[in-house]
């Protein structure tokens, strides 16, 4: 008799908990409900559109109902595109130079600031301000410095015998690069606080083994500290790449894109062909490009942690 | 109180949204939020008023006299400014954006150029033929042929120019007094001014400033000796289905900047980015600190001269574009700034009435204020119509007025160069022709490949959108 009215009590309990649960998941819907309809009015059914605009012809000026369906259209100008090919190009060049020295220099620094040195909040923070700095008035502070003739810079690498310094922003040859310094410099900080974490999260019983191992500091690095930073690694390489595709505003403020389309990168481009030439379809449809390349990189490091865990 | 306290959120929640929802205003460029019909402020509160949205880049205060002329001659309605940015690629994508979003536009400012060409054709501004012919009036005897002709788009206008800008050659008396070269006048050639610049080479100011003869945005103003030559529409080939960079006037034009510049005549383009000179205030601070002897300018220049940031002592004279040679005529280069009347607006017949008190009926309202020649009056006989808008933008500037009369006010033609009559691919060869340019004058490549890029890229450009 005890154990039926023990589970009928465990029944009533099991439903006025699920009741419970559905009403606390109502309520927790309801406190979301409105910044969940901003999500899908301001972030997906924008995704949605500009996916069905990258297959139209349309400008912003023609009413919806001007809108042509184009089919593969857009996608097959793309590669007849020379400014596209440039701004692939430059993106990519961007993406492969910029991360890893940004990785490599972070890595560095933070290494150096968890073995202890003086002044290690100020140098961090010192670090770490470029990252909240205003891109816009940065890049006109950098632009100062690239002056090719009387600016900091040049005249510094004068002043060492350097004759013809680099054209800087005045190049096609240079001009990608000065911006890949701007992205460097104004990265590392927060490459450094997010690596410094990891770090220190790293057990110094590892390193204890290892000394009476025998292992130098080099074995150390490669043997103990990656591998046990993966995860981090993992996510500074995620996050830098995502950024670096993404970069819009130095190139907007400082190059416009040149010399010549030197500078052009996918996210300017976007922006000029949509706004400047009028054609949204074939701007959306540069997006998509620009979110396949991201993703498919973003798989792909995905896949080969998942490889490497195993 | 958990229940009270959480109905209490998520009630405020559902207010704030529908408070969102449900307002039934117009938001304008300031941040402010009115109606579109209201009350008046003042007086008569219970008249219910039209209000008139215009759309300009230009600062509040020149529009506050012709806001408040039309708003006493027409009691039931109100005209409300609103600014846009000033910079081009902004203020193209804003007033785009506006357009596209049904935002309140009656009265809508724009340049002639692609971006105005664009929305003319996709049908977003409307045509103003009937308001003209209804009014009886004639465009050309209104504006002129030169600006007539840029404006007429298929057989129709779409805006009437109150502002027609000719260039003039602004320079500095003190300095070339100082550095013994006589001044030019207005029948002087492109010869003479490389020559001029070429004097003031290796110059520099009692701060061991470099001086230069000449500051312009070249990207900008590099084909306008080619224009000269050829005339308006110059970059389009007689039938407007290739480009005609290969015509030999646009390698004189180059040729011209880039020699100019490596003479040491006019600022490198190297030192642009670092100097922001794509932007004409920066490059009127140089002007005015006596660092550059010319500058390439409108008539709004003179308004500049006045403000405080410009402060100087020197007097200024100016001349008109350089000729192409001794035998040639005086050509100036001018760019149309016109008003127009958006198709989505609810208030055509309101707007056009604004329009027609702006350019025609009192044309120096705004322009004088804003040391513009109105381009009405560039196209009147009426003599005191005409002093008395050179009076309204000379006090107070420190130049010679007859040279102002002579340059701005003395006919002579009139050639367009980055404003054209056919859109084809216009924005795609415009961005063509200033990378081919920087890269010239940056000594990447030479005036020939440069041509020869331009004209190889653009034609491609034309007949993939004629075809």
């Amino acid at each position: 008799m005890q154990a039926v009215m023990r589970k009928r009590s465990h029944g009533k309990n099991k439903e006025s908990w699920s009741k419970a649960r559905k009403k606390e998941n109502l309520l927790g819907w309801a406190f979301i409900s409105v910044s969940l309809v901003g999500y899908l009015l301001f972030r997906i059914l924008p995704v949605l559109m500009s996916f069905v605009l990258a297959f139209c012809d349309w400008s912003l000026l023609v009413p919806i109902s001007g809108l042509e369906f184009v089919g593969f259209d857009n996608f097959v100008a793309l590669w007849k595109d020379d400014w596209f090919k440039a701004s692939l190009i430059n993106n990519f060049v961007y993406t492969l130079v910029g991360v890893p020295v940004t990785f490599i220099i972070s890595m560095t620094i933070a290494t150096v600031l968890n073995n202890g040195v003086y002044l290690k909040s100020l140098i961090r923070f010192n670090f770490y301000f470029p990252n909240v700095a205003s891109v816009v008035a940065i890049s006109i502070v950098w632009a100062i410095l690239y002056e090719i003739n009387n600016g900091p810079i040049n005249t510094i690498l004068r002043s060492i015998g350097i004759e013809n310094p680099p054209g800087w922003l005045s190049s096609s040859k240079w001009a990608l690069l000065s911006l890949i310094i701007i992205y460097i410099w104004q990265t590392v900080g927060y490459c450094v606080i997010i690596l410094l974490a990891g770090l220190q999260g790293v057990s110094p019983a590892f390193y204890e083994s290892a000394d009476l191992d025998g292992a130098n500091v080099f074995q150390k690095f490669f043997y103990i500290t990656i591998p046990s930073m993966s995860s981090t690694i993992f996510f500074i390489l995620v996050i830098s790449i995502i950024d670096s595709f993404k970069v819009f505003t130095t190139v907007n403020v400082m190059t416009s894109g040149g010399p010549g389309s030197s500078t052009s990168v996918l996210a300017y481009y976007v922006y000029k062909v949509a706004f400047n030439y009028n054609k949204i379809g074939y701007a959306s449809a540069i997006s998509w490009v620009l979110f396949v390349i991201i993703f498919v990189i973003t798989i792909i490091q995905f896949a080969h942690k998942g490889n490497n865990e195993e | 109180m958990k229940k009270m306290l959480v109905l209490l959120l998520a009630s405020s929640m559902l207010l704030s949204v529908a408070s969102c929802g449900a307002s039934d205003t117009t938001d304008d460029a300031s941040g402010s939020s009115s109606s579109s019909s209201s009350s008046s402020d003042e007086g008569s509160d219970d008249v219910e008023k039209t209000q008139i949205y215009i759309h300009c880049w230009t600062a509040d205060e020149n529009m506050e006299d012709a806001v408040a002329v039309y708003n006493e001659m027409y009691p039931d309605r109100e005209a409300i400014y609103v600014k846009f940015p000033d910079s081009e690629d902004s203020m193209h994508v804003q007033v785009n954006t506006m357009l596209a979003s049904d935002t309140q536009m009656d009265v809508l400012a724009a340049m002639m150029d692609e971006a105005q060409l664009s929305r003319i054709l996709s049908g977003a501004i409307e045509p103003l033929d009937e308001y003209l012919a209804a009014d009886g009036l004639d465009y050309i005897e209104l504006q002129g042929e030169d600006s007539a002709a840029l404006e007429n788009i298929d057989g129709s206008y779409y805006g009437l120019t109150y502002d027609t800008c000719m260039n003039g050659f602004y320079y500095n008396k003190e300095l070339l007094a100082e550095l013994g070269i006589e001044e030019p006048t207005s029948d002087w050639t492109w010869d003479d001014f490389e020559d001029i610049c070429a004097q003031i080479s290796g110059s520099y100011t009692e701060d061991g400033e470099e001086i230069y003869g000449y500051v312009s945005y070249y990207i900008d103003s590099w084909a306008h000796e080619a224009a000269q030559l050829i005339g308006s529409d110059s970059i389009y080939s007689d039938d407007y289905t290739a480009s005609n960079f290969d015509d030999p006037a646009f390698a004189t034009s180059l040729q011209r900047i880039v020699d100019l510049q490596n003479g040491g005549g006019a600022i490198p383009y190297s030192s642009f980015p670092s100097q922001q000179l794509d932007n004409n205030l920066n490059q009127a601070a140089l002007f005015f600190d006596g660092q550059v002897a010319f500058i390439q300018s409108g008539t709004f220049f003179t308004m500049w001269s006045t403000q405080e940031q410009f402060e100087h002592e020197f007097e200024m004279g100016v001349v008109s574009t350089p000729k192409t040679s001794e035998d040639a005529e005086i050509t100036n280069v001018f760019w149309n700034a016109d008003w127009c009347i958006p198709a989505k607006s609810e208030y055509k017949e309101e707007a056009w009435d604004l329009i027609r008190l702006m350019v025609i009926e009192q044309p120096d309202l705004i322009n004088c204020k804003r040391g513009k020649t109105p381009a009405y009056v560039a196209n009147t006989d009426d003599e005191e119509l005409i002093q008395s808008s050179i009076d309204y933008m000379l006090d107070g500037v420190n130049i010679d007025r007859s040279q102002m009369e002579t340059v701005f006010f003395t006919s002579v033609n009139t050639v367009s160069i980055n404003q054209t009559t056919v859109s084809t691919a216009k924005a795609e060869i415009t961005d063509i022709m200033g990378e081919e340019v920087e890269k010239a004058l940056l000594g990447e490549i030479s005036v020939e490949e440069a041509l020869a890029n331009m004209k190889e890229r653009s034609d491609a450009l034309i007949s993939a959108e004629l075809s």
